[in-house]
């Protein structure tokens, strides 16, 4: 029989405190929910079952007894950090679920300067590990947009990547080290090395496990050296997005290695080019590190880009100044929040990758089939970000005016209608339909198709570590009654 | 009805950092290379155009709405998109060369060259912008056309063909005030912020639509203060660390630092 | 030369904080010049008071609508037919409209939102705020036949004691606007709890029990207290607590944060502060180099200390 409300929340306060506990209604209202539910989200609308409690725990010790205590009474737990999840990890799928928040656990360990690798707690905001390393001369090259908001243990757990990824990498290229308490309780600690062979690397168990496997305390990230002066920052604006594509596909089958490479069409453009770039396409390009390497990429870079009359150089300014504003804070987020409201215009986004003979016709289908069957959009576009010899991704970026529809309706009407098309035509084309966000619970409805046969190992290894179904029930995985 | 908003297109200056305010010749700062956006106020108006609109036919009465700019071909992006969102007609002044930052006269008196030649029973623009913070253009107008004009407006409602329900904050006291036209209105912090989007499909069925444009007729004679220089304010705080800690840290932070003030409050 | 100063007034309590800002501007100003005042006043002003609050000649003026035409004809009547060079309007929530209009009437020079002003030899040097407050700009205004709207100014503090009016005259109402119909007062302007100090705890505080410490004694001294959203989100603070673009905005004499590390989303709350005090165990934290002055220590060691001065 499970346990009511009030019970759990008298075990959490016996294991972390009264203070750490929290069951306000407003809390938890906004602990049901993350921005994948934005639009219901933003008029107070809450459709997902109330939490039991939010609780914010100090250390791993706190964790275990936890999860143990969910383990054996069959209670939801919901792993979380910095909340700016996107596409419903967080959502509370379960009445009384247990949102386990790491964001009180910020310590920076250890910064080790001559191994080049940095230790932290779950809790610590990317943005201020950064400003912390940065001091000392040194980057941990990863950058996504929710940098300002993001925490270590969540960027971990969704297989993150950011804006310098084609030269650092995603966290999976960062990530030395790792501790992570499973639904039993048991803490493990996979320990930093360069490399090894001692079995499969048990480091991607954890890695992407969106909270359904377990809850990561604690994270080692490598360090690189930074070099700011050394950056080259190029733009170019051409009419045609395939060409752009082209061009990535030659950047990256070269063998150059710029730290950014975004190429973005014209639609999406729009909302961020359009006092140099109206109705065009541009593409940009990055190169950084020690001095003769950033200049030797960027020759080669647009030697390349030369090739295609098409293309017209802009002032790096332009590209430099659009850089330092892209990513994401709290205010930024209160500004989207007041305009959701006043215009019931939203913006949402759907990122998939695939190979470069794919991502073609994915980008054509996708418009093409966008615009004709969903009604009242007001911008469909997409740009790519993240570069690989084999391949590219593609963000898709559509809004859309929500008319005549409650707030609880919106995503049934738009939102998952779009990322129907986009995530079936992917698959369809053989890449995949999830690059950087996760699965979520909102794209759970296509796993089986996106893993085929290798589905089975995505399932053991959920049987595996989470035999009673407490880990962020409905993530990654159908949520099964 | 004729309803004429006047809006300007604007720099986001949110995006310059310090080391981009420089000061060039002929007093200029350079801010081509960040975002352009809607004035934040002339935002205001150009939506309430369209709910005005919406009040109207709903009142079985029809407004002619009408969007004008005085700027360079940057603002056609932005025109455009308010032919989609069903404004009847789009009106671009080009401003060429010609410096209108801080001649709220240039700019007053081609709203009124073109307000003389289309009469219009309301006219509503943003009380200031950004870069000039002028303040006076609205003024400028409805003391040249003779109408009544409406300070710090922050909502607006359609009553019937010839009057308005007009909500005004005067020094923090809002009032109720029913209007008649012609008249100008400044628009404040008002009630709706935020422009309605087109959707593409508007988009691509208005985009041919065409705008008209207006000319310039310079004037040497304004009235308006002439600006000989500009310099860039650094707001930075001091960031000074008290060297101590514990008690005798606070001890120096009030001796040194707070007594002062706190005396003087 | 004689120069009119327009002060307009929605009630009596008012007329101090616009006296102060009088001292100031009749400070920039010579002996030589005459300076009067117009008072546009909404709530009902004595006599007495006045003849104690300015100089020379006060015309006062109980305009009938609200309707800013009617202060606008009364001005511009007295500056014509009493010879005045020059009119400056005291910051008001409309007194830039009004400013601008008087010029337009009267065919004058004009200049809003003006900071300062320095009489030269030939001309008038004033200074305003340009691009969002980010540049100085220095405008230049003939001495005769300008209209100036002045910024919000801090006002001279140090009351000149013992003034007296030469002469009060009523002005009666000219005309009755013609294209207001009615005007109803619908809400009036809140008087929030204001305090000359904020303070703001941040997500440095350790435990709910210290958050509640620290807004009992800010309560007990009649001071304002909020929090930054994740303390909110912690649920040690009410959720009206929040300072910040997501929340409340403050513009006290003295700020005090504690614990906080100073995101531009709260900093936007706190901002217009004058003086701006942190408490943070960390220095890196980017408060304190927004900060006048900072401890870096952990506030467990500072509070109890600081609470005993302020």
């Amino acid at each position: 029989m499970s346990l009511l409300r009030e019970e759990i929340v008298e075990e959490l306060v016996k294991i972390c405190g009264q203070d750490a506990v929290v069951t306000d209604t407003e809390v938890l209202q906004e602990s049901s929910y993350d921005r994948f539910r934005k639009y219901e989200g933003y008029h107070k609308v809450f459709t997902n079952p109330l939490p039991a409690a939010v609780v914010f725990v100090k250390d791993k010790k706190e964790v275990s007894e936890i999860l143990r205590f969910a383990n054996a009474n069959g209670i939801n737990v919901v792993p979380r950090t910095g909340h700016s999840a996107t596409e419903g990890g967080l959502e509370t799928i379960i009445e009384n679920s247990i949102v386990l928040d790491g964001s009180q656990m910020k310590k920076i360990i250890h910064v080790d300067t001559y191994n080049m690798q940095v230790t932290c707690e779950c809790g610590v905001v990317l943005e201020d590990l950064e400003n912390h390393v940065r001091e000392l001369g040194l980057t941990t090259g990863h950058s996504p947009q929710s940098k300002p908001i993001a925490q270590m243990g969540g960027l971990v757990a969704t297989r993150s990547i950011g804006q310098f990824s084609t030269l650092y990498g995603g966290i999976e290229d960062m990530l030395a080290g790792v501790e992570a308490v499973f639904a039993d309780g048991t803490i493990t600690n996979i320990k930093a090395v360069p490399r090894r062979a001692a079995g499969p690397d048990i480091r991607h168990v954890v890695l992407g496990n969106e909270g359904a496997l377990c809850f990561i305390t604690e994270v080692t990230v490598k360090l690189y050296k930074y070099f700011p002066e050394y950056h080259v920052c190029m733009g170019y604006v051409l009419d045609d997005m395939i060409t752009g594509i082209r061009i990535m596909h030659d950047v990256m089958t070269e063998g150059y290695k710029p730290s950014v490479a975004r190429l973005y069409d014209a639609e999406d453009g729009k909302e961020h080019f359009s006092h140099f770039a109206p109705g065009k396409c541009v593409i940009l390009f990055v190169t950084e590190g020690p001095e003769r390497i950033s200049k030797a990429n960027a020759e080669g870079i647009k030697e390349i880009v030369a090739k295609y009359e098409e293309c017209e150089q802009v002032d790096s300014k332009l590209i430099e100044t659009w850089f330092a504003n892209l990513n994401w804070d709290a205010a930024r987020i209160e500004e989207e929040r007041k305009e959701v409201l006043q215009t019931k215009n939203v913006c949402c986004t759907t990122e998939i990758s695939a190979s470069w003979s794919a991502v073609e016709d994915i980008y054509k289908i996708c418009k093409e089939r966008i615009i004709n069957e969903i009604p009242d959009i007001t911008v469909f576009g997409a740009h790519a970000s993240h570069c690989y010899s084999n391949g590219i991704n593609l963000y898709f970026v559509y809004w859309y005016n929500v008319v005549d529809c409650k707030p609880e309706e919106e995503i049934q009407k738009y939102h998952l209608p779009i990322k129907k098309i986009i995530c079936e035509e992917t698959i369809k084309a053989g890449g995949s339909m999830c690059h950087h966000h996760g699965v979520g619970k909102h794209r759970v409805h296509w796993i089986d198709k996106e893993h085929g046969s290798a589905l089975y190992i995505v399932k053991k290894l959920k049987a595996a570590f989470d035999p009673n179904g407490i880990m962020n029930a409905g993530t990654i995985l159908p949520y099964k009654k | 009805m004729k309803l004429l908003v006047c809006f300007k297109i604007v720099a986001d200056l949110d995006q310059l950092t310090p080391k981009d305010y420089v000061v060039e010749e002929k007093i200029n700062i350079d801010t081509s290379f960040v975002k352009t956006t809607i004035n934040c106020f002339d935002e205001s108006g150009l939506e309430f155009g369209l709910r005005l609109s919406d009040e109207a036919e709903g009142l079985n009465l029809h407004i002619e709405k009408s969007a004008l700019t005085i700027g360079n071909s940057q603002t056609e992006l932005y025109l455009k998109s308010l032919n989609a969102l069903c404004y009847d007609h789009t009106i671009r002044i080009d401003s060429g060369d010609y410096d209108i930052r801080f001649k709220p006269d240039a700019v007053g008196k081609a709203i009124v060259d073109y307000a003389e030649k289309n009469q219009q029973d309301l006219i509503i623009m943003g009380r200031q912008s950004s870069e000039g913070n002028n303040f006076s253009t609205p003024q400028v107008v409805a003391e040249q056309l003779g109408t009544g004009f409406i300070p710090n407006v922050v909502d607006i409602h359609m009553m019937d063909e010839h009057r308005l329900k007009i909500t005004t904050d005067n020094n923090g006291n809002i009032y109720e005030q029913t209007v008649k036209t012609p008249v100008v209105v400044s628009v404040g912090n008002a009630v709706i912020s935020k422009l309605r989007v087109p959707t593409l499909r508007d988009r691509m069925k208005y985009g041919s639509k065409e705008i008209e444009q207006f000319p310039l007729r310079l004037e040497d004679k304004s009235l308006a203060g002439k600006v000989r220089s500009l310099e860039y304010v650094d707001k930075s705080r001091s960031g000074q660390v008290i060297e101590q800690k514990g008690s005798e840290a606070v001890h120096v932070l009030y001796e040194d630092y707070l007594k002062r003030r706190l005396d003087n409050i | 030369m004689k120069v009119l100063l327009v002060i307009q007034l929605q009630e009596a309590s008012g007329l101090a904080e616009k006296i102060n800002q009088y001292d100031e501007i009749l400070s920039w100003f010579p002996s030589g010049y005459g300076v009067d005042c117009f008072v546009c006043s909404q709530a009902d002003i004595s006599k007495k008071e006045l003849e104690e609050a300015f100089e020379n000649t006060v015309y006062y003026f109980r305009p009938g609508v609200l309707d800013i035409r009617e202060n606008l004809q009364g001005i511009a009547h007295r500056a014509i037919e009493d010879g005045y060079g020059g009119i400056i309007c005291i910051e008001d929530g409309c007194s830039n409209e009004l400013a601008v209009l008087l010029a337009q009437q009267l065919k004058w020079s004009y200049l809003t939102n003006v900071e300062e002003i320095q009489l030269e030899e030939q001309h008038l040097l004033c200074s305003k705020l340009v691009y969002n407050n980010n540049v100085k700009a220095k405008v230049v205004l003939p001495l005769e036949k300008f209209v100036i709207s002045m910024a919000k100014q801090k006002g001279n503090q140090n009351r000149v004691p013992l003034r007296r009016a030469l002469k009060v005259k009523v002005e009666k109402p000219e005309i009755t606007a013609s294209h207001i119909e009615s005007s109803c007062l619908v809400c009036e302007k809140s008087r929030k709890n204001h305090s000359h100090v904020l303070i703001a705890v941040g997500r440095g505080m350790k435990s709910k029990a210290d958050v509640c410490k620290i807004r009992e004694y800010a309560l007990k001294k009649g001071y304002m207290f909020g929090v930054t959203r994740p303390v909110a989100m912690n649920g040690w603070a009410g959720i009206d607590e929040i300072i910040g673009v997501s929340g409340s905005t403050y513009g006290p004499k003295i700020c005090v944060t504690v614990g906080v590390s100073g995101s531009a989303a709260f900093y936007a709350g706190i901002e217009q502060s004058e003086y701006i005090v942190s408490i943070n165990a960390d220095k890196h934290a980017p408060i304190i180099a927004m900060s006048d002055v900072s401890v870096i220590d952990d506030y467990e060691n500072i509070v109890e200390d600081l609470w005993k001065y302020i």
